[in-house]
C-alpha cells in the first residue's frame, strides 16, 4: 500500500467538510473518486498534499506518517496534486520547474518536448490569464514532468474540449507506461473513466464515503446518479 | 526669500547644489546664480520659523482658473466641514476643481511637482509622512496648508525656489515638538549599495526621503539595486508635444525600506502630451511602501493620471507552489526574479 487515510476530519468555517473518512491506495493502481459538487473531493485532495488543515486523522505514505509534513516535503516524497483551480501566478512554468530542480529541469523538459508541443505549453509565458483548458494542460504537463509516485488529478477533464481531452488521456497513458504512478482521478463526470479504467472507485457525498468498490459503481452512478 | 541655513550647509554650497539640480531638470539657467534658492530641511522646526519670517510678500489668493492647481488631501475631500471652511477661506469649492481626481491618486502616493511660471498652486493637506517636493520657478505662487495629525511633522521634504516665487506655508494644529529633520540625500548610482543606502538613511534619520541619482546614464541600470532592501529608482524620458507616455512599474516590496521613485520630466513644449503612470507591487507581510511619483505639469493641456496599488502575496499562490515542492524562500525568490525579468533587467 502506498497511501492510507485514517479517520480524516476537516472542518472549515464551523462546518465539517470531511467526516471521518478512511481510504486505502495501492501501488500503481488507478482510483476514481466521484461525488457531486460540494461533496468534499477537492478538500480531500488538498488534505493529502497538505495545503488543507485537517482537524483529525492520519495520512500514511509509504508507511510514514506525513500528517504534519508541509506540502513541499510531501511533494518531494512523490505526492502530486494536479489542481482544479490554479491561481494567477506572475511566474513562468520554466521558472517554476527550475525552482524545483535547478539546472536538471532543462534536461527533463527536453524529454517531454513532444507533450510540450501537443499540449501547447509555452514555457516562458507567465501563468496568468490562462483559459480553463490551458490550466488543465499545464497541470498534466507538470504531472508528466514530476513523475510522482502518487498523483491526484482533480477534475482533469472539466473545461477541456474533445481534442484536448484526447491529448490528456494520451498523456496519462504515457505516464502509466513511463513511471506507473498510483493515480487518483477526481471527477463528477464518469466520462473520463471510459478512457482510463479505474481499479477501484470511491464515492464521496457530504463528506463521507458512501460507496466503494469496482468500476461497476460508475455504471450505477451513470444510471441512478449519486442517490 | 533667502535660503535656509538650518542644516549646517553654507549658502554657497546650497546654491551650487540647487544649480546642479535645476540644470538636470532643464530649468533655464539664469545669469545671476543668486537667482536660485534652495532650501533643504525647510521644515525643521527652526527653519520653519525662519522661513515664516521671510514670507514678506503676501500670497495671492488662489483663484479657480485653468492655470490654477489645487492639490487636496483625499481625507479632506471627504470632510464636508472642512470643505465648507475652505470654501469660505479660499472662495471656491475644491471639489469642482478639474484636478480633483488627480489629487486623490497623488495624495495617496506622494507627489512631486514642478510648477511653471504663472501657474498657481494650492496644496492642502492634513496627512503626514507623504513625500513631496516643490520645484518652483520664477513667479510661481504656492500656498501650502498643512494639518498635522499624530506626531505632527511636515510632509514637505524639499522646496526648490527661484527668485520671485512665493510660498506661503500655513501650519495648523502642530501638536507636537517632535518634528524632525527630513532631508534629501544624493548618492552616485554606480556607488550605490544596500549598505550605503542604509547608512545614509540612518545618518539622516529619515522616515521619508528623496533620492537622486547624479549620473543620469546610470539610472536605468540602477533601477533595481537589490532585492533585499529594495530601492527603485527610475528615470523616464521627456514628454514632447502631443506625445503619450504610458509607464507601468512593478515591484516586490519586501521590507520597510522598500522605495519607489519615478521621475517624469516634461518638456517645455509638452502641450497636449499624455502621461499615464501605473505602479503595481506585490507586498509581503509587514512591508511598508513609499511611492514618489514625480510629475511636471507644464501646460494646461497636459493630461496625466497615476495609480498605485500593492497586494500581498496571496495564500493561494503560496499553496500552489508549495504543493509543487517549492519552499517559501524559493517561492519569494522566483516571484521577484520574474518581476525583474518583466522589467527586462
Amino acid at each position: 500500500m502506498i497511501l492510507e487515510i485514517k479517520d480524516l476530519w476537516v472542518r472549515v468555517e464551523k462546518k465539517n467538510i470531511l467526516k471521518g473518512i478512511s481510504m486505502k491506495f495501492e501501488d500503481s493502481k488507478v482510483y476514481g473518486v466521484l461525488g457531486p459538487n460540494g461533496s468534499g473531493k477537492t478538500t480531500l485532495a488538498k488534505s493529502i498534499i497538505g495545503i488543507q488543515k485537517i482537524s483529525k486523522g492520519k495520512i500514511i505514505f509509504n508507511s510514514k506518517d506525513i500528517t504534519k509534513l508541509p506540502p513541499e516535503k510531501r511533494a518531494k516524497l512523490g505526492i502530486f496534486l494536479g489542481f482544479q483551480q490554479i491561481p494567477e501566478l506572475e511566474i513562468s512554468l520554466q521558472s517554476l520547474l527550475f525552482a524545483i530542480d535547478g539546472e536538471k529541469a532543462e534536461e527533463k523538459i527536453n524529454k517531454l518536448k513532444t507533450f510540450e508541443e501537443k499540449l501547447g505549453i509555452d514555457m516562458k509565458r507567465e501563468l496568468t490569464g490562462l483559459s480553463g483548458g490551458e490550466k488543465k494542460k499545464l497541470e498534466i504537463f507538470e504531472f508528466l514532468y514530476m513523475q510522482p509516485k502518487f498523483a491526484i488529478l482533480d477534475e482533469p477533464d472539466s473545461g477541456v474540449d474533445i481534442d484536448s481531452f484526447k491529448i490528456l488521456v494520451k498523456a496519462i497513458e504515457f505516464a502509466r507506461k513511463e513511471f506507473n504512478p498510483t493515480l487518483v482521478i477526481i471527477s463528477h463526470y464518469e466520462n473520463i473513466f471510459n478512457y482510463i479504467e479505474p481499479n477501484f472507485v470511491y464515492v464521496l457525498k457530504d463528506g463521507i464515503i458512501t460507496k466503494s468498490g469496482g468500476k461497476e459503481i460508475i455504471e450505477s452512478i451513470k444510471r441512478h446518479g449519486y442517490e | 526669500m533667502k535660503a535656509s541655513k538650518g542644516m549646517g550647509m553654507n549658502e554657497e554650497k546650497e546654491r551650487k547644489l540647487a544649480e546642479k539640480y535645476f540644470k538636470r531638470l532643464n530649468f533655464e539657467r539664469k545669469e545671476s546664480p543668486s537667482g536660485y534658492y534652495l532650501t533643504f530641511n525647510s521644515l525643521d522646526v527652526k527653519d520653519f520659523l525662519k522661513e515664516s519670517k521671510v514670507q514678506k510678500k503676501p500670497t495671492q489668493e488662489v483663484e479657480a482658473q485653468e492655470n490654477s492647481l489645487i492639490f487636496l488631501d483625499n481625507t479632506l475631500l471627504t470632510e464636508e466641514k472642512f470643505h465648507k471652511a475652505k470654501k469660505e477661506k479660499f472662495g471656491f469649492d475644491f471639489r469642482k476643481n478639474k484636478f480633483e481626481a488627480f489629487n486623490l491618486a497623488f495624495y495617496k502616493a506622494g507627489v512631486s511637482i514642478k510648477i511653471n511660471k504663472d501657474l498657481k498652486l494650492s496644496f492642502i493637506s492634513k496627512t503626514s509622512q507623504i513625500v513631496r517636493n516643490f520645484f518652483l520657478i520664477e513667479n510661481a505662487n504656492v500656498k501650502i496648508v498643512e494639518f498635522y495629525t499624530g506626531e505632527g511633522f511636515s510632509s514637505i521634504n524639499n522646496k526648490f525656489l527661484i527668485k520671485n516665487s512665493i510660498v506661503e506655508h500655513e501650519l495648523i494644529n502642530n501638536d507636537s515638538s517632535k518634528s524632525f529633520v527630513q532631508d534629501s540625500f544624493k548618492l552616485e548610482a554606480s556607488k550605490l549599495t544596500q549598505r550605503s543606502f542604509i547608512k545614509a538613511r540612518k545618518e539622516l534619520n529619515l522616515k521619508a526621503f528623496n533620492f537622486e541619482v547624479l549620473e543620469s546614464d546610470v539610472i536605468q541600470k540602477a533601477s533595481i539595486i537589490n532585492s533585499g532592501s529594495q530601492l527603485w529608482v527610475s528615470n523616464f524620458g521627456k514628454a514632447v508635444e502631443k506625445s503619450s507616455i504610458d509607464i507601468s512599474l512593478r515591484g516586490v516590496f519586501s521590507n520597510s525600506s522598500t522605495f519607489f521613485e519615478s521621475f517624469l520630466e516634461s518638456d517645455k513644449k509638452a502641450n497636449g502630451s499624455n502621461m499615464n503612470i501605473e505602479i503595481k507591487g506585490i507586498k509581503e507581510k509587514n512591508a511598508k511602501v513609499f511611492c514618489v511619483p514625480s510629475l511636471s505639469i507644464k501646460n494646461k493641456n497636459c493630461n496625466a493620471k497615476h495609480s498605485f496599488s500593492t497586494v500581498e502575496l496571496e495564500k493561494g499562490e503560496f499553496e500552489y507552489l508549495k504543493a509543487k515542492g517549492i519552499d517559501n524562500k524559493t517561492i519569494k525568490k522566483i516571484v521577484k526574479e520574474n518581476i525583474l525579468r518583466w522589467w527586462k533587467l
